[in-house]
């Protein structure tokens, strides 16, 4: 009944928000199996696109830092991780 | 928010929480099922840790509060692997937010063989970050 419904709250919205967010469970139990590789991805590709290894090519740089930033970001979700990886070797290995 | 509104919100999300529950057991059983991963983990709620800090203004009773990821069989898992399956579930921005409105406030991950567990607080790992954004 209208009368003993509540008004929703900003904080009521946004848990709707959340809980209609869609879960990759799939993805979860495949970076769980691969957990033995993330750490090796992690640091390959922290090694590879250190902003400092392009302080001559500032354009370089930028490119480098966005994508340090979200090797940093994604750290254990080795899915995200080989993606930035294809992303890396187009950028800066295949010259 | 007042108790009761707390209680009602915890009592009417029950059926939620078991569906998550449910929904990653289901995955989970079919992932080592199919050999895709090498051990079976279950996810049961469980009581959370009593320290205070774990709390937050969503939490449920302390004796639900918590979300315990088991390992059932398959190898068995180290300390530091059970540490790096607890940090893989946290970098999942959406099931962490999940599980933060679903009222856990602790995560705990455990192998049932040896018995060792390792906890976290989910609410460290909370971030509205894009949803936020997305609002605007």
């Amino acid at each position: 009944m209208w009368f003993f419904k509540k008004k929703q709250t900003e904080q009521d919205i946004l848990i709707e928000r959340i809980k209609a967010e869609q879960l990759d469970m799939q993805g979860l139990f495949s970076n769980i199996n691969k957990r033995g590789e993330v750490e090796a991805l992690f640091k390959e590709l922290s090694k590879q696109c250190h902003p400092d290894k392009f302080e001559k090519d500032p354009e370089k740089k930028e490119i480098a830092q966005k994508l340090f930033t979200q090797i940093q970001n994604n750290r254990n979700n080795y899915t995200q991780l080989m993606e930035l990886k294809s992303i890396v070797e187009v950028k800066f290995l295949n010259e | 928010m007042g108790l009761i509104d707390r209680f009602i919100k915890w009592f009417r999300d029950s059926a939620e929480r078991r569906r998550f529950i449910n929904e990653f057991n289901a995955n989970a059983r079919g992932a080592f099922q199919s050999l895709s991963v090498d051990t079976l983990l279950e996810a049961k709620a469980c009581s959370g840790n009593s320290d205070s800090s774990y709390r937050h203004e969503l939490s449920a009773p302390i004796f639900l509060s918590g979300i315990a990821i088991e390992a059932k069989a398959g190898t068995e898992i180290p300390v530091d692997d059970i540490i790096l399956i607890g940090k893989i579930i946290l970098s999942n921005q959406v099931l962490v937010r999940r599980m933060f409105v679903l009222h856990w406030d602790t995560l705990i991950v455990r192998d049932t063989r040896t018995g060792k567990f390792v906890d976290w607080r989910i609410r460290d790992f909370m971030s509205f970050g894009g949803l936020l954004n997305e609002r605007r």
